[in-house]
């Protein structure tokens, strides 16, 4: 059972906070091995012959998370996780391998917390953590150059450039981050967040 | 052979070479780092007319990074005094242009605005990728870590680690790995 407190502790200290759920945090999330069995294509070419099969193989290695509110459908907010764009372990269970979101009706994520995972997504694409990368290039045709970036909100081509930003105290922004992960995440101090840089 | 005082004291005044990577670190965070270390603010015998400043050698200027989307909205000005003299260029096309720029402009105007910034300026060593001159490398003997901690990616992870994490929902039997 000692592999109990060691997958709870990881769980716990992957970069996901509680919010609401804060006492759950320390208590034990009970988890138990699965097996499951899925189907997979296969394409076989040979000379005059292609063979396509669904073969069907067994997962032995899922670890499964019991929820502290079992009725709740969600499983992030049954859990009481608040993910950032930094968890890469999380978000990668809902997506596919090219990077495209799985459907709300195989994972049961509510409404609010299926956009809160998709902005994360997209923030991780753009600053190269997770796979599936946009068309880098601006309105006007021209091609922009693969950097590295973090905390991006919008599309990589999509903005225009901020020649005059203004006087102090009118000031033109940039905007940075998710103002809905910014809203729910905990705070330990009481200065807010800059979603403004 | 006895430890003397003068021995101390050229230990104490000695001139350190730190190195630092800039890999997918913020611009600003650097300036201020660097800046700090060049002009002796780390050591507890500092005073600003005694030279007690460090080198400084920044690797990988090439690969910063910059939050939101800076590269396309920030744009750097200049002018060159004459008619129609003015120049604007986003950030990526300067990086496009010279690497090095962005970081040297950011740590030349965090160090002080006096007769000093110029001789601790050339003591900032600015180089795009990994290939730094052997008269360099070999003085150097500190590691600098950057101002932000750098997220794992996904290809970070062992297939150990990835299979350990837990699941937060199983699937239905009738679904096709993709």
């Amino acid at each position: 059972m000692s592999v109990l407190g060691r997958l709870v502790s990881s769980v716990c200290s992957c970069g996901s906070k509680s919010g609401f759920l804060a006492s759950v945090q320390k208590s034990v999330l009970p988890t138990y091995l699965t097996t499951r069995t899925y189907r997979k294509i296969k394409q076989e070419e040979g000379e005059k012959v292609t063979v396509i099969k669904g073969e069907v193989f067994e997962d032995t290695k899922n670890v499964y998370v019991e929820k502290a509110v079992p009725d709740d459908p969600c499983p992030l907010r049954s859990r009481g996780i608040q993910i950032t764009y930094e968890d890469v372990l999380i978000l990668q269970q809902f997506i596919t391998s090219t990077g495209e979101m799985l459907p709300r009706e195989h994972t049961n994520l509510s409404q609010q917390e299926f956009f809160k995972v998709l902005t994360c997504v997209k923030m991780a694409q753009r600053a190269n953590l997770l796979p599936g990368t946009e068309d880098q290039t601006d309105k006007q045709g021209n091609f922009v150059p693969k950097l590295n970036r973090y905390l991006t909100r919008y599309d990589v081509g999509s903005r225009t450039p901020i020649r005059s930003r203004g006087l102090p105290y009118t000031k033109r922004l940039y905007r940075i981050g998710d103002r809905r992960l910014a809203r729910d995440a905990p705070r330990v101090s009481s200065r807010p967040w800059s979603l403004n840089h | 052979m006895s430890f003397g005082r003068a021995n101390q004291q050229w230990a104490t005044f000695s001139r350190v070479w730190h190195i630092l990577n800039a890999d997918r670190q913020p611009a600003g965070g650097i300036g201020v780092l660097v800046s700090r270390y060049v002009q002796g603010l780390h050591k507890p015998i500092y005073h600003p007319t005694s030279d007690v400043g460090d080198h400084v050698v920044v690797v990988n200027a090439k690969k910063i990074a910059y939050s939101g989307n800076k590269w396309e909205e920030k744009v750097f000005t200049a002018h060159t005094g004459r008619r129609k003299g003015r120049v604007r260029m986003q950030a990526f096309k300067v990086h496009e242009l010279d690497p090095t720029w962005i970081i040297r402009r950011n740590i030349y105007r965090q160090i002080p605005n006096n007769l000093l910034r110029r001789t601790l300026f050339q003591r900032v060593h600015v180089f795009e990728d990994e290939n730094v001159p052997a008269e360099i490398i070999e003085n150097v003997t500190n590691v600098l870590i950057g101002p932000r901690p750098v997220p794992k990616a996904i290809t970070d992870y062992t297939e150990e680690e990835k299979d350990s994490f837990p699941k937060l929902f199983l699937r239905d039997k009738y679904f096709l790995k993709s």
